[in-house]
């Protein structure tokens, strides 16, 4: 069972891969048809683990003992992981296989997939589109059917965003549910690991396996039990829809509607809300991610760890490294990162206000459909695409993105948003939203 | 690669782009006047700390030259 669905994993990477470059590194196939047996055997004496028979790719951010974690640049490049990374120590132990390193934003900065030093990540659904980013190779492998789910990574919208573009599920977990220990961090008072998934299930399952409090991780800590079983059970949810315009009203009006025959069908009650100056928060998230992505950084100096940042890394990379050290210097005290953060503060107390309102709100999770690979667009439109996943991240709550439809054959997500602590709302109201699984790696 | 001039182009963009979110930002009025850490029930108890002697024997795995707690390198010989 276990060791005729990797071989069938195997046999499709290697046959279509290359069209879609989702994958960095794939593991030896002989010891990971050793490793699936010994799995197998598990299962058939009833001793196996949470995840046995689920095959997981991991973004190349995320440290797995002996495999190379290059974080999609040329930087860290002959970076082999010298220890499991929390998520992966317990992803193990619940005798999850891990196939391979997946692409991504090189260091998890872009929101397209184009940023990768080893070349771009193509849309399974249509190979001349971005997938989104930054967990591309994610969103890709999932959609392409190359694994069952992947880990990556989320610090502005990189897991929901990817998954909206893919038609996949993407889930972030509320800020602190998962330990970042062995993440090599993008922005890291925002940054969280979560899973992409086939469905809603399926994420829910690998969060209730990786989240915890961790020593390691001092922000971490022991949050709400989940319940995997009533995850369909339906309750008169109040459902905020976000009153806010977006550049494509297509993808609104989709989502609208199908939240609003949702609804009816379930007796839940919709509000539209308005949450003050939530359109500047993409001014808002990136002086923040400048500044500490510019302090994280800071051990890339071609000592410790691989070839020095500047000197190597792209375009991107290098935009957030100089933008960050122009904030950090003195004279600009308070001017952008101090301004930035109060904006943050006062974000996070609006949504305080919404959430004794509503038990989430909904909205698109990409206000733009994907683009074509090489399209020339400003720094300006590409942090655009962030719009509506940035939120989550700035007052640190739990976001899903389930497919919701499609617009010309491109998958919609719908972002599903909910209070800190509320991982099991968010993803009892994505299951009963949750269509039929439309398989886009049939398209191939 | 990037050369010197689209490295200058950049750094100059950044800033520009730096000072339009700022001034943006600016114009918010009711903004608290300091950002603050809200400690909310989410927040972890202080405790002894990490209790893995492994941990720095990992961190150092990748150094060339190190002792039990620094790795060792000579100036301008990386």
């Amino acid at each position: 069972m276990v060791v005729e669905k990797l071989k069938n994993y195997l046999k499709k990477i290697k046959k279509e891969d290359k069209k879609i470059n989702s994958f960095l590194f794939v593991r030896n196939e002989k010891e990971l048809l050793k490793e699936a047996k010994i799995i197998e055997d598990k299962i058939k004496k009833r001793k196996a683990g949470r995840l046995a028979g689920y095959i997981i790719g991991v973004k190349a951010n995320i440290n797995v003992l002996g495999l190379p974690i290059s974080c999609a640049s040329k930087v860290l490049e002959d970076y082999i992981g010298t220890y499991d990374a929390t998520v992966i120590k317990k992803i193990k132990e619940e005798d999850g296989l891990i196939i391979g390193i997946l692409n991504c934003d090189e260091f998890a900065c872009g929101s397209s997939g184009e940023n990768s030093a080893f070349g771009p990540t193509h849309n399974p659904v249509n190979l001349d589109l971005i997938t989104g980013g930054s967990s591309s190779g994610a969103a890709a492998s999932v959609a392409a059917g190359f694994c069952d789910v992947a880990l990556g990574s989320d610090t502005g919208g990189s897991l929901r965003n990817p998954a909206s573009h893919c038609g996949v599920v993407g889930l972030k977990p509320s800020y602190g549910t998962v330990s970042r220990y062995g993440l090599i961090d993008l922005a890291m008072s925002f940054d969280q690991i979560g899973p992409i998934g086939k469905n809603v299930y399926d994420c829910a399952l690998i969060l209730d396996v990786i989240k915890g409090k961790d020593e390691y991780d001092s922000i971490s800590f022991q949050s709400p039990k989940l319940n995997l079983k009533d995850l369909d059970k339906n309750k008169k949810f109040v459902i905020g829809i976000l009153d806010l315009e977006i550049q494509n009203n297509e993808i609104k009006k989709l989502i609208d509607d199908r939240i609003e025959k949702i609804a009816k069908k379930n007796g839940w009650k919709l509000i539209k809300i308005k949450i003050p100056h939530i359109d500047l928060a993409v001014e808002t998230y990136y002086p923040i991610v400048y500044t500490e992505f510019f302090s994280a950084t800071r051990k890339f100096d071609g000592r410790r760890y691989g070839k020095k940042i500047e000197e190597v890394c792209g375009t991107e990379v290098l935009r957030r490294i100089l933008g960050g050290k122009e904030i950090t210097k003195s004279e600009h005290h308070g001017r952008y990162y101090h301004l930035a953060l109060r904006v943050k503060d006062f974000l996070s107390k609006e949504f305080e206000k919404v959430f004794k309102k509503v038990d989430v709100i909904v909205s698109p999770t990409v206000p733009q459909l994907p683009y074509k690979i090489g399209e020339k667009l400003s720094v300006e439109e590409i942090y655009d695409y962030d719009l509506l996943t940035i939120p989550a991240n700035l007052f640190g709550g739990c976001a899903i993105s389930i497919p919701c439809g499609e617009i010309n054959g491109i998958p919609v997500g719908m972002q599903i948003l909910g209070n800190k602590l509320d991982c099991q709302k968010v993803l009892n109201i994505a299951k009963l939203l949750e269509k039929k699984q439309i398989l886009y790696h049939n398209n191939i | 690669m990037i050369s010197e001039k689209e490295r200058k182009q950049i750094e100059t963009e950044s800033k520009k782009l730096l000072e339009k979110f700022a001034r943006k930002l600016w114009e918010i009025k009711g903004l608290p006047k300091e950002s603050m850490i809200i400690r909310d029930k989410s927040m972890r108890k202080e405790e002894n700390g990490c209790s893995d002697k492994e941990l720095k024997k990992r961190m150092l795995a990748n150094a060339k030259n190190k002792n039990d707690d620094f790795i060792i390198a000579k100036e301008k010989s990386w």
